[in-house]
């Protein structure tokens, strides 16, 4: 073959195999999301920050050549206070994330699982009889999922009433609805969303028909559950109490949702190196973003819904090795936490103490705790260490309200 | 005599400013994201990758659109950040091999012409090529640039050029003479 015939046979493949290649459609809003997230990165790199935090606090339209000010045609987006406009003290740099040397703060403020004890936040202890991951109360106990799988009802004492299938619960924050996936109290054996008021009433119940894959991830209202089905195309929606289902288009896997906002967050799709997520509001539409991010996977909303929490959008399953707190409105990194080079800390739970503070499980080798953050970028031990494998024992659970 | 323009219509002439500005760059993006497309999915021989790729370039493109004085330049100012681009997310992707846990399957599958149960040899040799040298395959065979213009795009000599495609060649003479398949496969479908 000559040089000729293989640069036409090289040349000849190449037009080949491209030439079916299509593509989603890439529009301004995408671009324009994109060059919002380089813009930041830029910033920090050159350690600017303090410029970028001004930046979103600065009304569209008022910096001249800035390509990121908002046209007339973009969605307006006006929810809650940006952060940067308040007056929280931030830190002014990524805070060690390290299990030495911390100070033992005081026990969580939100109901966890030590072990097989229930903790209140007033500290009221209930032994448990079985390995539960969360735990709500419901009817004159609780309700809880198993670590092995399943529901449970419990009796006030933490003894086990009875078990049934399903998928976990979520619960409104208000105390009012649990929401549950089961196929055990179907009259035909079909799998159900159920909405069950918490005082237990049997009649009360609202239930819908869903795929068995289908498990509850949290309310968007006090009438509407957000769910995520984890089949081979994965698919999230919103049911109403009312019956009247709409589907989540525009995120793949839903993983928080915020009540008092109205908002969701959820991977939007996998890549090479990670993984893309964002913010919806559902109400506004359920294919278009608030903003996106391939820097963060989202974990869980503050309470108000004015923070969200990132971990690594790479996520493996040890756990995540930094976390940071998100301005919910503008994706913009407020507080981040990042272990040195050699650091072994992994977390592998997170949840909001309140509006200000949120809790993560960490562990270091066979140490494990829970830590406390507030935006001001302290961090403090919630409980003594315990010893347990990093990889096999679980040995804190948190289960924040209501 | 002084014009005093007021704040009110400033804001005014940057918001439209700002708007012929955008309307350019979708002209730009919607004649040329096909293209740039094809030309990722060469550089990453994967879609996915490659829709983020052309993503990312674009928003780089967005934010220099006002710094890139010669529009006829653009194209290849977009393929040099899209080279650079790949190159680098390669060096940060070593880091993390493992398999994202939420994998989720997404876009349908590329129809693949030559997947008629077994893949294409040669592409799979294009694959085989280190990044930079599958660049300069990419640019000099697909899109039929000259030598100079790859190396202006790569930012590296003609020199360099020209012997990183001399060695593409000649690893796939020697993939030739062992798959003999190879030289079938555009024989075939002549």
């Amino acid at each position: 073959m000559s040089h000729f015939d293989e640069q036409d046979l090289l040349s000849r493949e190449l037009h080949e195999r491209s030439q079916d290649v299509g593509g989603h459609p890439i529009d301004l809003a995408h671009v324009r999301t994109r060059a919002r997230g380089i813009q930041r990165r830029r910033r920090i790199v050159t350690g600017t920050v303090a410029a970028a935090v001004l930046a979103v606090t600065v009304p569209a339209g008022v910096l001249a050549g800035d390509n990121l000010n908002r046209s007339q045609n973009d969605p307006v987006v006006q929810p809650s206070q940006s952060v940067t406009e308040s007056a929280t003290p931030l830190p002014d740099g990524p805070v060690r994330l390290t299990l030495d040397g911390l100070e033992r703060g005081n026990d969580p403020k939100v109901r966890y699982i030590a072990g097989r004890e229930l903790v209140e936040p007033d500290g009221a202890v209930t032994e448990l009889d079985d390995d539960y991951t969360a735990v709500t109360p419901y009817a004159d106990g609780w309700l809880a999922s198993r670590l092995s799988g399943g529901l449970a009802f419990l009796d006030q004492d933490g003894q086990t009433q009875r078990t049934q299938a399903g998928s976990g619960f979520a619960a409104d924050p208000s105390g009012t609805w649990v929401a549950y996936v089961t196929d055990a109290e179907s009259q035909d054996g079909g799998t159900e969303l159920v909405f069950a008021p918490t005082i237990g009433a049997e009649s009360a119940k609202a239930r819908f028909p869903v795929t068995a894959d289908v498990h509850p991830v949290g309310f968007l209202s006090p009438e509407e559950v957000v769910w995520q089905g984890e089949g081979v195309t994965p698919e999230a929606g919103i049911t109403p109490v009312d019956g009247a289902q709409r589907r989540l288009q525009g995120l793949r896997k839903v993983t928080a949702v915020n009540a008092a906002t109205g908002r969701v967050a959820g991977m939007i799709r996998s890549t090479p190196d990670g993984s893309c997520s964002g913010v919806m509001e559902p109400d506004a539409s359920t294919r278009s973003l608030l903003w996106e991010t391939c820097d963060y996977y989202l974990e869980e909303f503050s309470p108000d819904g004015r923070f969200l929490l990132g971990s690594d959008p790479y996520q493996s399953g040890s756990g995540f090795r930094s976390l940071t707190v998100l301005d919910a409105q503008t994706a913009e990194p407020l507080v981040e936490l990042r272990q040195p080079r050699d650091g072994q800390v992994s977390l592998t739970q997170v949840a909001w103490e309140d509006d200000r503070t949120a809790l993560a499980v960490a562990n270091e080798g066979t140490s494990w705790t829970v830590l406390r953050i507030d935006l001001g970028g302290g961090l403090e031990q919630a409980t003594d260490i315990v010893e347990g494998d990093p990889y096999t024992d679980f040995p804190f659970w948190l289960t924040p309200a209501p | 005599m002084q014009v005093v323009v007021g704040t009110g219509a400033v804001r005014s002439m940057e918001r439209s400013a700002a708007s012929t500005r955008d309307a350019e760059f979708e002209a730009y993006m919607a004649a040329r994201q096909p293209s740039l497309l094809r030309t990722a999915y060469l550089l990453t021989g994967d879609r996915h990758a490659a829709e983020d790729l052309v993503q990312t370039a674009l928003a780089k493109l967005y934010l220099s659109w006002d710094k890139v004085q010669r529009r006829e330049l653009l194209d290849g100012y977009v393929r040099r950040i899209m080279v650079n681009e790949n190159n680098s997310l390669w060096r940060r992707a070593w880091k993390r091999r493992e398999v994202t846990t939420d994998e989720v399957p997404d876009h349908a599958q590329v129809l693949d012409r030559h997947d008629h149960g077994e893949r294409s040899a040669l592409w799979e040799f294009v694959q085989t090529l280190p990044r930079k040298q599958r660049a300069v395959i990419v640019l000099r065979y697909y899109e039929d640039l000259t030598e100079a213009e790859v190396a202006e795009i790569l930012g590296i000599s003609v020199g360099t050029v020209k012997s990183q495609a001399s060695r593409a060649l000649a690893s796939m003479r020697e993939r030739v003479n062992t798959q003999p398949m190879l030289s079938r496969d555009g024989e075939e479908e002549r």
